[in-house]
């Protein structure tokens, strides 16, 4: 008979040991065991932690030096703002728009908010931002002035789409920008610079384009004279207006007011007969028999 | 034996639970070692009816993720002696198998060699109800098979249906759907001592793990050993384990005919100890490393350090020749194998059309056996190794493991038993319930 006493430690010893193997075979418990409980540990000494206010006060502090340790590195400054495409007065129009204090760390702005600031100003069409070597490079795509809006004793010079980009006092600094006005005008920029470059009899005598009843456009020619063009297919208009003046010259004609409003119907009125006018009928017209 | 059918039929329950979990450890418990093996099932997948159905069919679905054998301890003649010893090595077995898986085994199944196992041969009549032959029509004629008094200490291990008569129509596999009038049965029931089955069940418990079925381990090594061709025809597997040697009989597909012959490898290895005056340990090595049964004059000339550390340096410094040990060696063989030639004699084994002997177990690798054995069982014996089994260790692949091959592939395939059929008429109380609580959950 062989000493049982220690071999039932033993025996005691290899179920429990057992048993707990089998424990952690088991998918729930070696999950809680693996991830459970160190995520738990972790929840807890923090809470622990920060019970106290000192040390979360202590953490909010050495976090932010933290923070701004990192930010105010030189690879993260940002000492020059580069604007290209635009001359120098606008350039510092736009510095002062953009508003940043140099050198700057680029996690104390927004790149985007500036961006959308510089997009929001008159004078630029598109604006391009981009960090690079500690400098923010900007470029600049202007609007071109193309047109004179006169409204209500205003000036704006407007740009191709009608786009105000800035008002003036006076037409002298911009007398070789075509002058528009009435109330709309700068709705239609584009056709009044249609119009413009397609008015080939009374380019001369031509002093502006005047909107009426924001529908169509009146020419108003020196001595007060005056052409009036339809509201639609001011093209067409213009065109006959050329094939009209081989016959009668308007150019040379003393008229006071050409009415192209129907061109199937063009009336002229002429200064001394101001009661009489004279309606061309295009068949006659192509006849020859006038 | 109401008990046990109840107790089987609960083992069946377990089994499919763990098949439905995917996972289900086998267990063989020798006297020489125990070994585990973890299987894996794949999802079940229902079987392709146009495909031609091969030897290998069925058994890919499920892989060994978990293997481990230790020495046995506490188990004597396939029994266990010392259940605390045997429980502990069971755990330590088991544990090791799980470690290698990765996954908690809870559902095992088991088979060992002891328990005096005893065959019957059972027929029964009766007349079939509707015409047609349905599942209860089986129980019934099941039930009807007079049962033989084995003894109020022993319980069935087995209980198969070997083959069926339906009117005049012998020898069918399966009757279920057939039309006839007077259907027959012939029985094979296996009984071992209660005691066996109780000390198993124990241990298994007390590992925290449930039974999920038990097996003889003759069987489940003929199952793993022998080819499909040897079953159906007729063959005797021969399982040489460390002490005892099983001996079972298959015919068409199953088994007939089990018993035991209570000298197995462990009584060569006392004999060599003794003869030699040398522990057991070092009987073991000499054994496997010089052993054999076919003395030549060569092995009178092969000298043999047996050694000993007794510290008398005459007794620790003596040689023997081969020839010595092998005369130690053949007569336990020969004894082993005279039992196991009176077993097939009684058994009635040369009445069979085939009389294929394959020889498995951790005993069967002596060389020279396979000589010997056809010198005294007959010509056709072969050398049987376990089947191919996917995931098997390479360690796990010899000849010892026969059993906890055969037995996985139990466990994945279990034929039906006596307790697998539904419906036996006996307990007309308890269907009436059935009926009533089906009833119910059908209804509300």
């Amino acid at each position: 008979m062989q000493s049982l006493k220690n071999k039932e430690t033993n025996q005691r010893l290899s179920r429990v040991n057992y048993r707990l193997e089998r424990l952690w075979l088991t998918p729930i418990i070696r999950g809680l065991i693996r991830y459970g409980i160190p995520v738990f540990l972790i929840i807890i000494i923090c809470c622990a932690y920060f019970s106290k206010s000192d040390n979360l006060d202590i953490f909010k502090v050495s976090w932010r030096e933290f923070r701004e340790n990192i930010k105010n590195r030189p690879e993260f400054l940002i000492n020059l703002i580069k604007i290209d495409g635009v001359n120098h007065r606008i350039s510092n129009e736009i510095r002062s728009v953009m508003n940043l204090d140099l050198p700057i760390s680029s996690y104390d702005f927004d790149l985007e908010n500036i961006k959308s600031k510089v997009q929001l100003m008159n004078i630029v069409e598109t604006a391009n931002l981009f960090i690079a070597d500690n400098i923010i490079h900007v470029e600049i795509l202007e609007r071109k002035p193309s047109i004179i809006w006169q409204n209500n004793d205003n000036l704006e010079i407007l740009d191709a789409n009608g786009i105000s980009i800035s008002s003036v006092n006076s037409r002298h600094k911009h007398l070789n920008l075509p002058l528009i006005a009435g109330q709309g005008a700068n709705k239609h920029v584009k056709e009044a610079l249609f119009i413009y470059h397609h008015n080939l009899i009374f380019s001369e005598q031509l002093i502006g384009l005047v909107r009426v009843g924001n529908r169509r456009w009146n020419m108003d020619l020196i001595n007060n004279r005056r052409v009036m063009l339809p509201s639609e297919g001011v093209n067409k208009a213009l065109k006959k207006m050329i094939e009209l003046n081989f016959v009668y010259e308007f150019s040379s004609k003393n008229f006071n007011v050409l009415d192209f409003r129907n061109i199937n119907r063009v009336i002229i009125r002429k200064n001394n007969e101001p009661t009489q006018t004279i309606e061309i009928k295009l068949d006659k017209l192509e006849k020859g028999e006038i | 034996m109401n008990n046990l059918y109840e107790t089987q039929r609960m083992m069946r329950k377990a089994r499919k639970a763990a098949i439905q979990r995917g996972v289900i450890a086998v267990l063989d418990v020798g006297t020489s070692k125990i070994a585990c093996f973890v299987l894996k099932f794949d999802t079940v997948k229902a079987r392709d009816p146009q495909d031609p159905v091969g030897s290998m069919v069925g058994q890919a679905d499920f892989k060994i993720i978990g293997a481990s054998t230790i020495r046995s301890r506490g188990v004597k003649f396939g029994d266990i002696e010392i259940i605390r010893e045997t429980e502990r090595a069971i755990r330590t077995t088991v544990q090791a198998a799980q470690k290698m898986a990765g996954v908690r085994v809870d559902h095992v199944m088991a088979c060992f060699s002891g328990g005096n196992p005893r065959s019957y041969g059972l027929s029964g009549t009766s007349v079939v109800q509707n015409g047609m032959v349905v599942e209860s029509d089986i129980a019934t004629v099941l039930s009807e098979c007079e049962i033989p008094k084995y003894g109020s200490d022993r319980d069935v291990l087995h209980a198969q249906p070997v083959n069926f008569t339906l009117d005049h129509k012998n020898g069918l596999v399966d009757p279920r759907g057939q039309i006839g009038k007077k259907l027959s049965v012939d029985m094979h029931l296996l009984t071992v001592d209660s005691s066996s089955i109780e000390a198993i069940l124990h241990c298994v418990k007390r590992c925290d793990l449930e039974l999920a079925g038990l097996a003889s381990s003759a069987y489940v090594s003929a199952i793993s050993s022998m080819v499909e061709d040897e079953q159906e025809i007729g063959a005797a597997c021969i399982e040489m384990g460390g002490g005892t040697t099983g001996v079972s009989i298959f015919l068409k597909k199953h088994m007939i005919y089990s018993d035991l012959v209570r000298i197995g490898g462990d009584h060569i290895t006392s004999d060599i100890s003794h003869g030699l005056q040398i522990p057991i340990d070092l009987a073991e090595r000499i054994k496997n490393v010089n052993g054999g049964v076919l003395a030549t004059g060569m092995d009178d000339r092969e000298t043999i350090e047996i050694g000993g550390n007794t510290g008398d340096w005459e007794h620790d410094k003596r040689l023997v020749t081969r020839s010595e040990l092998i005369g130690i060696i053949r007569p336990r063989v020969e004894e082993t194998l005279e039992g196991i030639r009176e077993i097939l004699v009684s058994a009635g084994f040369e009445f069979l059309p085939s009389q294929r002997i394959v020889l498995t177990g951790g005993g069967s690798q002596i060389p020279g056996l396979d000589q010997l054995a056809a010198k005294i069982l007959g010509q056709q014996v072969r050398m049987g190794r376990p089947l191919r089994v996917r995931g098997l260790p390479q360690a796990g692949s010899g000849p010892a493991f026969s059993s906890a091959v055969g037995l996985a592939l139990f466990a994945a395939y279990p034929q039906d038993e006596w307790w697998d059929f539904e419906g036996s008429n006996k307990n007309y109380a308890e269907r009436s319930i059935k009926r009533m609580t089906k009833w119910l959950r059908e209804n509300w």
